[in-house]
């Protein structure tokens, strides 16, 4: 009798010990010693590296009027949204953080192109 | 042998176990799953994609303070050769011709900055480097993708603070830059009492003479102490023609419609009454027309 609680006791510590030794390993592997992720996509930038993104599209679209490599590169930064989206959320972010209004409007500018072309395209597939 | 006789070594065991069985779940069950990265932390495809992209901006705008301060956030060592390295591997490729010779020239610009101050960074050294570069085959560029960088772990960053955002794109005709620059005349002005609102809001909107909503244009507030501005159409599920700038208590604001429009004065906010007797302050809803 004797002999077979202390074996329980044992178990009990056994289990605790276990449990102690998870909470250690939650804590190393979130808080400690986290997995590095090298291999970031795009679309995980935040906000405003995404919106500086777009500003940098936005000035070489405004010396090449290439509104196709616009959308491309834009699609880039998120495939989930259209490139008018992307734009309209950056010009948001890009107020928050102050950008100067010459910035503002080169994606302003962007965003409205962006729009006329995305209408001339649908037109287009309509159009038998 | 008797439990006595087995000392604690029971437990340390358990312990290990337990560890094991933690950093596994947090491995490959629950990893970290991070989101607001930085650019250093993009793999090198998405990184060679955004290095391209501030040497294409850096050719439009010549402005190697903002290429460089885009470029020290990649975290990137020995940048300009890493910039030669990718011009190369574009050329090579076959690919992006254009971001290779933007490369090139700013990796040009980058270790000779008195080539901006004398002279326009000319297509010309850009190309002669950037056929240095198809000759040489070879620089002493570290291939980029051995090459030491040190990539931080993307950590979890507070977000900015700014208005949700609009959910759905309408398709719409981009409006023509003389409407845009045209006069607008205020139409009606309404005080604004709305609990529902989290902010005390100017809000605007701007219609052109068949009452339909124009997106894009721009407004001018200005108040004692500074003054700032914003664009009709980003709130496309309100409407195309809406805007709306956050006021402060006790502050007097001044707004402009367009580049020529009225001006209207001394906008404040407003003492408001709910329906169980309780103040509040509300804003201003101003409609805006073209003549």
């Amino acid at each position: 009798m004797k002999q077979s609680n202390s074996r329980i006791i044992r178990y009990l510590w056994f289990s605790v010990s276990i449990l102690i030794g998870v909470l250690l390993g939650f804590y190393f592997g979130w808080v400690l010693k986290p997995l590095k992720y090298t291999d970031m996509q795009l679309s995980q930038l935040r906000e405003d590296y995404k919106a500086d993104y777009v500003l940098m599209t936005a000035e070489i679209f405004s010396d090449d009027d290439n509104i196709q490599a616009a959308e491309r590169r834009l699609g880039r930064l998120d495939a989930n949204q259209t490139p008018v989206r992307i734009t309209q959320q950056a010009i948001l972010d890009g107020r928050a953080i102050h950008y100067s209004a010459d910035d503002l409007e080169l994606m302003v500018r962007l965003s409205q192109e962006l729009l006329l072309y995305a209408e001339n395209k649908v037109q287009r597939e309509q159009t038998p | 042998m008797s439990d006595e006789r087995r000392g604690p070594w029971y437990l340390i065991t358990g312990l290990i176990i337990g560890l094991f069985l933690g950093l596994l779940f947090t491995i490959l069950f629950e990893p970290v799953h991070y989101v607001d990265a930085a650019p250093d932390a993009l793999g090198e495809t998405d990184k060679d994609q955004y290095r391209g992209l501030i040497a294409l901006a850096f050719q439009k705008n010549t402005d190697l303070g903002r290429a460089k301060s885009r470029l020290d956030i990649l975290d990137d060592k020995q940048v300009h050769l890493l910039m030669e390295a990718q011009a190369q591997r574009f050329l090579s490729d076959g690919q992006y011709p254009d971001e290779a010779r933007a490369l090139a020239e700013l990796s040009l610009v980058l270790q000779n900055p008195e080539v901006l101050l004398n002279e326009p960074v000319s297509q010309e050294k850009a190309i002669q480097e950037e056929e240095s570069l198809s000759e040489e085959g070879g620089l002493n560029a570290p291939d980029s993708t051995k090459s030491e960088q040190s990539v931080r772990t993307a950590t979890p960053q507070k977000k900015p603070t700014f208005t949700q955002a609009p959910t759905f794109t309408p398709r719409v005709t981009a409006v023509p830059s003389e409407v845009l620059g045209a006069s607008f005349v205020l139409d009606d002005r309404r005080k604004v009492c709305d609990q529902d609102l989290s902010e005390i809001l100017l809000q605007v909107e701007v219609l052109d003479p068949a009452g339909n909503p124009i997106p894009g244009v721009r407004f001018e507030v200005s108040w004692d102490s500074g003054e700032d501005f914003f664009f009709t159409g980003l709130y496309p599920q309100i409407s195309l023609g809406y805007a709306d700038f956050s006021m402060v208590e006790d502050v007097s604001y001044h707004i402009k419609a367009g580049t020529g429009g009225e001006i209207v004065m001394d906008l404040q906010t407003e003492e408001c009454v709910s329906p169980d007797g309780e103040s509040y302050l509300g804003g201003w809803y101003l409609t805006f027309i073209q003549p």
